[in-house]
């Protein structure tokens, strides 16, 4: 029995994966997701600014540093799919492809290796006078099934499916500086980190990977602060409704400078019967979330989340707690350490679980980087080891 | 150029069917020190099994943490990290593997919801044929894009182009 406690959370890391999110974007002085990208909390599609910027701050440099600036300031590809089509003004298209390969390992001995089909999506983004739009579909294996079916369009039980992570329509306000829209969105909770397997994001049931829902948003970014809110209408992808979770979540940053961010969030959201439990559940997450940029290679991330779950009517109420701490070191242009410490304990893994990563990512080349990551966890039994390393491709 | 591999690489992902195994609730026994293998329905809908039934949330759960089709050893893993994590589906304070050496049901007692159907996923206009065909619309549309980006960069020969490597 001992010899195979796999990798517990990791093993997620199946499913069609992760979004672009770089919260450590703040050490340029990014404190705005809107920048980059299309949505306004960060995590889909860049638009022709964060085309641009991902060549000149994100990607390694092989030559002299002023002569890229030079030509990739002006980078002719940026609106135009990196030059392969000519886009019209109001239209950004995306893609990606993420694959990877994870090794599971219980007390040092390997129990479980193999390919991972991470994400295959493509996406669009429309933006006609203040009228705006975005989707995103994607291809899910028959193995992520379990791990991307709150994302599914088709229904199959036993193959692949049709997934569709984002797709909302909306209005900006405020001279572009708002947007009112209403869909499928990402639940505004604290960091959009891109790690969708860390305790933050599985506890609060946040991450960008399949827990997006159904509901109307209102987001606004000014230069010393963001907030977004949302009102859940239910994931319209689970059945029958006594499963979908009404109710909302929101969060609000403030840039205490051009490199420190300091945030607040909150989520309640109520269902006549929890997946989990099959029982009428209230669920509520309160937290706060900073990153900072001391020194411009170091960012620093920290989010800790109070998790309140109510099982309604009976009075049974578990309180449990949620944290994340990483540290990112970009060693060179392009070539990041990050280590993350981590905590969680939930009614439904009463015993306090606890995490360390440690990572290396290296944006290669424009639109490609690589990653590798160790993860080892600890709870009442056995520790786990896990290395995944993924290659991701995005236009 | 760079485009056209990489939508051809996205459209021809292979699907790979998931299977029940009848083995599982001996080997849960087994692997438990049960008395009895216990019922199918702690993870299928039904005690008949089948593809595409686990749809209780320990069934779920042990899918989460590597339970795979037809392999005992991931079985064995997935428990150890129900075990491990002393993960507790019903939330009833007693944990799922405690549940199973009790003989109870690691989902909770029937009766807490008897009425409500087991969740399913995806919208309810693509089931069955719905479904395949919008992926297999998925999957073309890909295909042809990649097409049309293919002959937009001349990577595609026209009949009566001339051949270079002609000499």
């Amino acid at each position: 029995m001992r010899r195979a406690f796999w990798s517990l959370v990791l093993v997620s890391w199946a499913a069609s994966g992760t979004a672009h999110a770089y919260p450590f974007m703040i050490r340029h002085g990014y404190t705005q997701c809107a920048s980059c990208h299309t949505d306004p909390s960060g995590g889909t599609l860049l638009n022709e600014y964060g085309r641009a910027q991902s060549e000149l701050l994100l990607s390694s440099i092989y030559g002299h540093e002023e002569e890229l600036s030079d030509s990739a300031g002006a980078e002719p590809t940026a609106g135009g799919l990196l030059g392969l089509a000519a886009l019209p003004s109001w239209l950004r298209l995306g893609g990606w492809l993420r694959e990877g390969y994870i090794w599971n390992a219980v007390d040092g001995r390997i129990v479980d290796r193999r390919l991972l089909q991470m994400r295959a999506d493509v996406g669009a983004d429309l933006r006609i006078g203040a009228f705006r739009a975005a989707a995103e579909l994607g291809y899910s294996s028959a193995d992520a099934t379990t791990f991307t079916q709150l994302a599914q369009i088709t229904r199959s039980t036993t193959g692949p499916n049709l997934i569709g992570r984002e797709f909302w329509a909306g209005v900006e306000t405020f001279g572009g500086d708002g947007l009112l829209r209403a869909g499928r969105i990402n639940v505004p909770f604290g960091l959009r980190n891109l790690e969708h397997t860390s305790f933050v994001r599985t506890a609060t049931q946040t991450d960008i990977n399949e827990d997006q829902t159904y509901g109307v948003a209102f987001a606004i970014s000014r230069p010393a602060w963001r907030a977004e809110m949302m009102a859940f209408l239910g994931n319209l992808s689970v059945h029958p409704d006594a499963y979908r979770e009404r109710g909302g979540a929101g969060y609000l940053e403030v840039s205490l400078a051009p490199t420190t961010a300091l945030g607040v969030s909150a989520l309640a959201a109520r269902s006549d019967a929890s997946l989990a439990t099959r029982l009428p559940t209230l669920r509520q997450a309160y937290g706060g979330f900073a990153r900072a940029s001391p020194w411009q290679p170091v960012v620093v991330q920290v989010e800790a989340d109070l998790l309140l779950n109510n099982q309604l009517g009976s009075g049974a109420q578990d309180v449990g707690h949620a944290e994340w701490l990483q540290t990112d070191v970009e060693v060179f242009r392009g070539l990041h350490l990050l280590g993350a410490l981590e905590g969680m304990k939930t009614g439904a893994t009463p015993v306090l679980q606890k995490g360390a990563w440690a990572s290396l990512w290296w944006f290669a080349f424009p639109h490609v980087d690589f990653r590798a990551d160790v993860v080892q966890r600890w709870s009442e039994g056995p520790s786990t080891l896990t290395v995944l390393v993924q290659a991701n491709g995005y236009l | 150029m760079r485009l056209a591999p990489f939508l051809l690489m996205l459209a021809v992902g292979v699907p790979v069917a998931a299977r029940a195994t009848p083995t599982f609730p001996e080997a849960i026994a087994r692997d438990l020190q049960l008395p009895a293998p216990p019922a199918c329905t702690i993870c299928h809908a039904t005690n008949e099994g089948g593809a595409g039934t686990v749809v209780k949330p320990f069934g779920k759960y042990l899918l989460s943490r590597g339970l795979a089709p037809f392999d005992e050893s991931s079985l064995a893993g997935s428990l150890a990290a129900a075990q491990g994590e002393r993960h507790d589906t019903d939330g009833d304070g007693i944990s799922d593997v405690d549940a199973l050496k009790q003989g109870l049901d690691p989902n909770g007692s029937p009766s807490a919801a008897p009425l409500l159907e087991d969740p399913s996923f995806g919208c309810s206009a693509t089931g069955g044929g719905a479904g395949n065909t919008l992926l297999l619309a998925f999957v073309v549309g890909l295909r042809l894009v990649a097409a049309h980006m293919c002959r937009w960069r001349g990577l595609e020969r026209s009949p009566d182009a001339p051949d270079e490597t002609a000499q």
